[in-house]
């Protein structure tokens, strides 16, 4: 049986052309399944991660997506922001343990530029409610300082010390804020969270940033040098949103309703974990459908593969006769057939593997920045391998047609082909 | 890639869904916070679900509906937490909806409170509910849940009646 | 010797859902090292002929027997072994899996039979360079892919196969039909002379006649199977 396995592989290498060409498109095929179910666990993932410890998420009544991918994925454009009374009232509720403001909006060349308080790196958590930990230096203290995120400081080869200029709004082209330059202070250690890819500073520095700037411009004419902006008041008015840490989680929903309730302002409050598995919830459907075409793809491909074998079942009955000929039983017809269609099917999967392991290192900075989704490039899952597993025996299901119709072939052939 | 733009458009839909949970007939729901030992469920239950009417009771037949329904819900029997959690009920707060004579209202929801104390909190695994059984007109529990491990949420429906985290 | 290397005795075979016998044959014994021409014209159940003593085929009356052996009460997987032990196949053209090189080609009756390689000798692949030597082949086509030998060559290492590990009998179908005059003789002498030193019974079947002259026994399958003979009448 080995040596007609080994003459398998030998005259499936001799159709090393047409073979290949079925082999990639079932490559490219299971790329796809695998990226889609990649995409989807990853998601999950990295969502969870990036809110873990967070109780709830407060913003502006406008949008619950805008809020909770501005203020938790630093992705998406800004949404209305709240006042500053209104934070904190909900800061100083009793119920409430800690709050962070954020204020976005800025960016540094491509990365968000976070306005919060310093309680941040104290009261952050991600992952499995996991501290934010400092690389290098500490925390900012004033004016005009900057901690960035691993992510950050490693593109860009940023250290302790280095003096950085914020752009406003976060296209990479906008406005500069030249004339302020910031000090970097900290590197955080990496979180594979959207806080790798952001600059922190406090929520002082923004106001004092745009002490300058009307509507979103510089005030034609008025420039105020960084060295004065101290004389100002740089309390700020108004903050994108927060997060909420309770003393009680069982405080959670009476503060949601208290949020939502709030009088003074059309207030929003999420709690992240409900969303987002309310999020599944609701694009499970979809996720099920573009799972269920990408594998309506795959079938596709292994179709393919079941014509290509018994299309080129024709010009290999003198092939088969020989076999036969020299000893070999419809049987071993039968498992060589079969198990050249498997070999292709595994080879199709492994290279697909190899693809998509390829494209989402590719896509994984772009993933991170658009949608905050941490593609992470690892060993295939416990799902992948499911899914890898199912399509190899499709793929072997796929086989035994050209494999039976071999095994006809060779029963009525006899040794002399009649061609 | 099209499908995370599929995903955000989603989000969309599904978020401000959370901002203000309406009042659907036939529809529940529930809250359920673990802290510390003590697991305490908040079910929101529409009035139409559990009697059929939506208004003050009009007689005797009604009045009995009302307090059956108040009854069968002040059976904290009606959730089962994890069973290694060795979780023990307290008594059930229901509260009715009053109503102001016989003046129409739009909605009415009855709220009842279960309270548990648990011995192993962290064995807390899920809740299952017989609560289908005793109201067939109700379809199905939004839940949302926090607790040590998180938050999340779930849907519970006469086929899957339990949520689980 | 005494034994007969092929004996078929009553023998009647139809492909299935066909309404004719294809083959009656009431009796044909050959010796051991026995070399004999069978002449067939087509059509006249040679292919079928063939596949009956390759085991591929199955008479629906009568026996077979090879060695001794009677073929036809082995079960599929015993005939298909039998073959690969004691027979040497040689066909019209195109014998060789063209993907494989002259020397691996020679060698697969060893990979499909461990009889055929343990006669082999200490070395297969000793014998078969010996065997593709004896037949003429330079050692530079060797191990070139067999797809890209000329149609002589290619009978040749075809021969070389059929011999390697010394079959008890060797079974040629039309073998140099695609060789010119001048080659068809050199090559039936070349096949006699190497049976006859690995001391086969060989059956060399052909509609040519004019090949006849070196066998020590013409047998014509028209004389010997009633089917045809009754078509022919």
């Amino acid at each position: 049986m080995k040596a007609v396995l080994r003459l398998a592989a030998l005259s499936a290498w001799s159709r090393r052309l047409t073979l290949g060409l079925t082999l990639i498109a079932i490559a490219l095929a299971v790329t796809l399944l695998l990226a889609v179910e990649r995409i989807r666990v990853d998601a999950r993932q990295s969502f969870t991660q990036a809110v873990s410890g967070v109780d709830l998420v407060v913003g502006a009544r406008t949008g619950g997506v805008q809020l909770m991918l501005h203020a938790v994925f630093h992705a998406g454009t800004a949404s209305n922001n709240i006042t500053w009374d209104s934070y904190r009232a909900i800061a100083t509720h009793p119920a409430v343990d800690w709050a962070l403001p954020l204020s976005l909006g800025d960016s540094h060349r491509g990365f968000a530029v976070l306005g919060t308080s310093a309680d941040y790196f104290a009261h952050f958590r991600h992952g499995d409610k996991e501290e934010l930990r400092f690389r290098d230096g500490k925390a900012f203290t004033g004016v005009f300082e900057a901690v960035l995120g691993s992510e950050v400081a490693r593109g860009l080869g940023y250290r302790l010390g280095d003096a950085i200029t914020l752009s406003h709004g976060l296209v990479e082209r906008g406005a500069e804020h030249g004339d302020k330059p910031f000090r970097v202070t900290g590197i955080l250690a990496p979180t594979g969270t959207p806080v790798d890819r952001t600059v922190h500073v406090s929520l002082e520095s923004i106001t004092a940033l745009h002490l300058d700037w009307v509507g979103g411009a510089p005030l034609p004419g008025v420039t105020i040098p960084a060295e004065f902006v101290a004389k100002f008041d740089l309390r700020p008015k108004e903050i994108t949103a927060a997060l909420v840490g309770l003393k009680q989680r069982s405080d959670v929903f009476r503060m949601q309703r208290f949020i939502n309730q709030y009088r003074g302002e059309a207030l929003l409050a999420v709690m992240p974990g409900v969303a987002l598995d309310e999020l599944w919830q609701s694009v499970a459907m979809v996720e099920r459908t573009l799972l269920a075409i990408s594998a309506l793809v795959v079938l596709v491909g292994l179709a393919g593969l079941a014509a290509t074998l018994l299309a080129g079942l024709n010009e290999r009955r003198r092939e088969l006769a020989i076999l036969r000929a020299l000893g070999a039983g419809p049987g071993q017809i039968f498992v060589m057939l079969t198990a050249e269609g498997a070999l292709v099917t595994a080879a199709g999967a492994a290279l697909g593997l190899i693809l998509l392991t390829l494209g989402s290192g590719l896509a994984a900075p772009w993933l991170l920045e658009r949608f905050g989704i941490v593609l992470a490039t690892r060993l295939p899952g416990s799902q992948e391998l499911a899914l890898i597993g199912a399509v190899i025996t499709t793929g072997l299901l796929a086989s035994l047609v050209p494999g039976w119709r071999a095994w006809r072939m060779s029963l009525a052939d006899g040794l002399t082909p009649r061609n | 890639m099209r499908a995370l733009t599929l995903v955000t458009c989603l989000l969309a839909i599904a978020l401000p869904a959370q901002a203000e949970k309406g009042h659907v007939h036939g529809e529940g729901s529930l809250e359920v916070v673990i802290d510390k030992e003590s697991l305490s469920l908040r079910l929101e239950l529409p009035l139409d679900v559990a009697v059929g009417f939506e208004r003050a009771a009009r007689n005797d037949k009604e009045k009995a509906a009302l307090a059956a329904a108040q009854q069968a819900l002040a059976d904290p029997a009606l959730f089962a937490p994890t069973p290694a959690a060795g979780c023990k009920a307290e008594p059930a707060r229901i509260e009715m909806p009053k109503f102001d004579g016989n003046k129409p209202v739009e909605h009415a929801d009855i709220d009842a409170t279960y309270q548990f104390r648990c011995a192993t909190p962290a064995a807390l695994k899920s809740v299952e509910t017989t609560i289908f059984k005793s109201f067939k007109r109700l379809y199905r529990l939004e839940a949302r849940r926090a607790g040590p491990t998180g938050q999340g949420a779930g849907r519970l429906t006469p086929k899957t009646p339990a949520l689980t985290w | 010797m005494g034994m007969s290397a092929l004996r078929i005795a009553d023998l009647v075979f139809r492909w299935p859902r066909q309404a004719e016998n294809c083959l009656e044959i009431p009796l044909l014994e050959l010796a051991a090292g026995e070399r004999v021409f069978l002449h067939g014209p087509s059509g006249s159940g040679k292919s079928s002929l063939l596949g009956l003593l390759g085991g591929v085929a199955v008479p629906q009356a009568g026996a077979i027997e090879l060695l001794g052996t009677s073929i036809t009460q082995l079960g599929g997987r015993a005939r298909d072994r039998f073959r690969a032990d004691h027979i040497g196949f040689l066909f019209q053209q195109f014998n060789l899996l063209p993907w494989l090189s002259a020397l691996d080609n020679v060698l697969l009756p060893c990979t499909f039979s461990s009889r055929r390689r343990d006669r082999a000798g200490p070395s297969p692949r000793a014998e078969a360079e010996r065997l593709l030597g004896h037949l003429d082949l330079a050692p530079a086509t060797w191990h070139e892919p067999a797809g890209e030998l000329s149609v002589g060559q290619q009978q040749r290492v075809a021969a070389a196969r059929a011999l390697i590990g010394r079959p008890e009998i060797l079974i040629a179908d039309e073998p140099t039909s695609a060789l010119d005059a001048e080659r068809q003789q050199i090559f039936i002498d070349l096949l006699l002379q190497e049976s006859a030193a690995v001391g086969a019974t060989l059956v060399f079947v052909s509609h040519d006649r004019r090949l006849a002259g070196h066998f020590d026994r013409i047998v014509a399958l028209d004389d010997i199977n009633r089917v045809t003979r009754e078509l022919a009448a």
